[in-house]
């Protein structure tokens, strides 16, 4: 057993002989590096892509209980708020789109920003949600400037609006848009008036903005289609979200608007139960109902989850392919180096090393240039992920956020480590066997 | 002659178990020996030593390792690193390793500590052989006379009880031969190790305390 000293001799040893065939060297860690950055890479993109879809659900809490309706009974509409009033966080309405703005070109570029206008209950809570008609979802608001929507402005069915920082961009090029107005329901030109509402050539009506919020992830999306529209031009169609007292959407809209109701429940028995009570309630009244969506951050995620699940699978099961040629590859060129080096261990052998000692040398060495073949490749293809987010960005105006996460970074380590253990094992173990006077006869 | 270190008892070695190598070979050694093998080419000389390093099996006999009964099932690789030393004709150094490298090599192996005084020790064995200013060179990079002197100093590095060395002049002119050779008559001198060398140079084997003759498979002592 090593004692003293011997354990740093010994590494030392072991790092020498690792590095003492310069092309061999250069052969193994080519052969690792690749398989292992293509494995890193992969993971990186996977994962990064798997986490943009999960960015909405992300963004939901567990205590998070959201109702989406559409229905024309009042009634139906008032019995659900009254189902747990104390944890009710925000009753909503949302109206169909609505154009607030429109850019021209002389080449004949159009891009136009249509509105979601959100209701907001007497609560002074506001909850942007995601575009998507099948999920939405709640989530925190930062304030940026001025206030949100009270009590009292729903009381006095004020015409009052907060915009995010993204919408204030568009209307007034970055310029403080406090105490300003905007004006819903802008005509497109050359468009249908399904597209421009009611209202043709008058603004429909004039709200104004008394706050300005920071932009969701969904905005970011838009907002990287807008940079594309100023880079290429073509005809670009835009969607936001402006937030207004409820009862100036229940007042615009002529058919029932969709509702938002959402809980903010912490006991987890309490939101089983209303859970339960809400998923009953939609089976029991569900004529009443044109559109009735229980939603729960589990919902979204295992709804995601299972739409990326198969590629997932399958770029996994590829990569871990590529994996194992490459170690087969580095196993084939750990023969190659006991071969070379069979007066080596005939010599080491001679001095009283074991068959163990042989085996560990070697299993030590295959696993130091792993731990290298692995740091080369993880660095490689971060700086590559994030290469390809810039070019996606700057050239292609698509956001695409990279996730490096640790587990990304540290995973393709540990594999080296047991990469390099596992397809070093056998050649060793045939080095260990062989005999002193045979293998000192080899030169 | 002190204790004997090794007995070898009616030892037979076979490869084919038709044809024998050495057939009855008895033979003992103690500190203080220098023991000369003489031999013809093919007569079995490494052979021997190598069954007496233990590198090697024998077919039958008995050989006794300080008192113990070898077994030829076994390997011994303990009592190669603590017990005994080499010096081989092609010199086995490693190429790619340092003059001081090569030389601490048996300390992966052995019991023995890797301390301030070891490495004083390897200092003035350096320094005895000529080799001190060439401590960090590349071992590749010395001539053969140089390489030998680092392969003997690998083999007394660990104090061994019994050096064994195959032709270990072979590849050496006069004065390297010469310097060898006395370094090997000092450490009999010294009764520190017994030394067991094969030649089939007749002036070398002059050298030693004891002489013998391998021929048909048989030592004889001349």
């Amino acid at each position: 057993m090593l004692k003293g000293n011997k354990v740093f001799f010994y590494l030392k040893h072991v790092v020498n002989m690792s590095f003492n065939n310069k092309p061999r060297v250069v052969l193994s860690l080519v052969g690792l590096t690749v398989g292992l950055f293509i494995f890193t890479l992969g993971n990186i993109i996977i994962d990064s892509y798997y986490n943009d879809n999960l960015r909405w659900a992300w963004q939901m809490t567990n205590e998070t209980l959201v109702l989406e309706v559409q229905t024309d009974h009042q009634d139906n509409l008032t019995e659900l708020t009254r189902l747990d009033r104390e944890h009710l966080l925000s009753s909503v309405s949302l109206s169909s789109p609505s154009t607030i703005f429109i850019a021209t070109g002389e080449d004949g570029s159009l891009c136009s920003l249509s509105a979601t206008v959100m209701g907001v209950s007497e609560l002074d809570k506001i909850v942007p949600i995601h575009h998507d008609i099948h999920h939405s979802i709640g989530i925190g608001i930062d304030l940026l400037r001025g206030r949100l929507i009270n009590a009292n402005d729903v009381a006095l069915q004020r015409n009052v609006v907060v915009i995010d920082q993204f919408t204030e961009d568009l209307l007034f090029q970055g310029s403080n848009s406090l105490g300003k107005y905007l004006h819903l329901d802008v005509e497109v030109p050359g468009m249908s008036s399904v597209h421009s509402g009611q209202g043709t050539n008058a603004t429909k009506r004039k709200l104004e903005i008394i706050g300005v919020i920071k932009n969701s992830y969904a905005t970011k999306v838009e907002k990287m289609e807008y940079r594309k529209f100023v880079a290429e031009g073509g005809v670009s169609f835009l969607n936001t979200t402006i937030y207004c007292p409820i009862t100036i959407v229940d007042i615009e809209e002529d058919i029932a608007p969709r509702k938002l109701l959402m809980w903010n429940i912490e006991d987890k028995n309490n939101y089983a139960d209303m859970h339960q009570i809400l998923v009953d309630y939609g089976h029991v009244y569900r004529n009443d109902f044109s559109s009735y969506n229980v939603i729960t951050r589990n919902d979204v995620i295992i709804d995601v989850v299972n739409q990326l699940k198969p590629m997932r699978s399958f770029l996994t099961v590829m990569l871990v392919i590529i994996l194992l040629i490459s170690g087969v590859s580095t196993m084939s060129t750990m023969f190659f180096s006991v071969k070379e080096r069979i007066n080596e261990i005939g010599i080491k052998k001679a001095l009283g090393a074991t068959k163990l000692d042989i085996l560990c040398q070697y299993v030590l060495e295959g696993m130091l240039l792993s731990f290298i073949a692995a740091i080369i490749a993880v660095c490689l293809s971060s700086l590559l992920a994030l290469i390809l987010q810039n070019y996606l960005f700057y050239s292609m105006h698509l956001l695409f956020e990279i996730s490096l996460s640790l587990r990304n970074l540290l995973l393709p380590i540990l594999l080296a480590g047991i990469y390099g253990f596992v397809f070093s094992l056998i050649p060793s173990y045939y080095g260990a066997r062989i005999m002193v006077t045979h293998a000192l006869r080899f030169e | 002659m002190l204790e004997a270190i090794i007995r070898l008892s009616n030892i037979k070695k076979t490869y084919d178990n038709i044809e024998y190598v050495l057939n009855g070979v008895d033979f003992q050694s103690g500190k203080g020996e220098f023991v000369v093998i003489q031999g013809k080419s093919g007569s079995g000389k490494s052979t021997l030593l190598n069954i007496i390093g233990l590198l090697d099996t024998y077919t039958s006999g008995q050989y006794f390792f300080e008192d113990r009964l070898i077994n030829p099932q076994k390997n011994y690789p303990h009592l190669r690193a603590n017990k005994i030393g080499f010096v081989f004709q092609s010199y086995h150094l490693i190429e790619s390793l340092s003059v001081k490298e090569n030389v601490l090599l048996p300390f992966l192996y052995s019991d023995s500590r890797l301390n301030s005084c070891t490495l004083t020790t390897i200092e003035s064995i350096l320094d005895k052989f000529n080799l001190s200013k060439f401590e960090r060179k590349k071992v590749s990079l010395l001539s053969g006379g140089e390489k030998q002197r680092v392969a003997i100093a690998r083999a007394i590095i660990k104090y061994p009880d019994i050096i064994i060395a195959d032709e270990p002049t072979g590849n050496l002119d006069e004065e390297n031969t010469s310097t060898i050779i006395n370094a090997f008559q000092q450490l009999a001198r010294a009764g520190n190790a017994a030394i067991i060398m094969v030649t089939h140079n007749s002036q070398i084997a002059d050298c030693g305390t004891s002489k013998y003759l391998l021929s048909e498979g048989k030592l004889i002592r001349c």
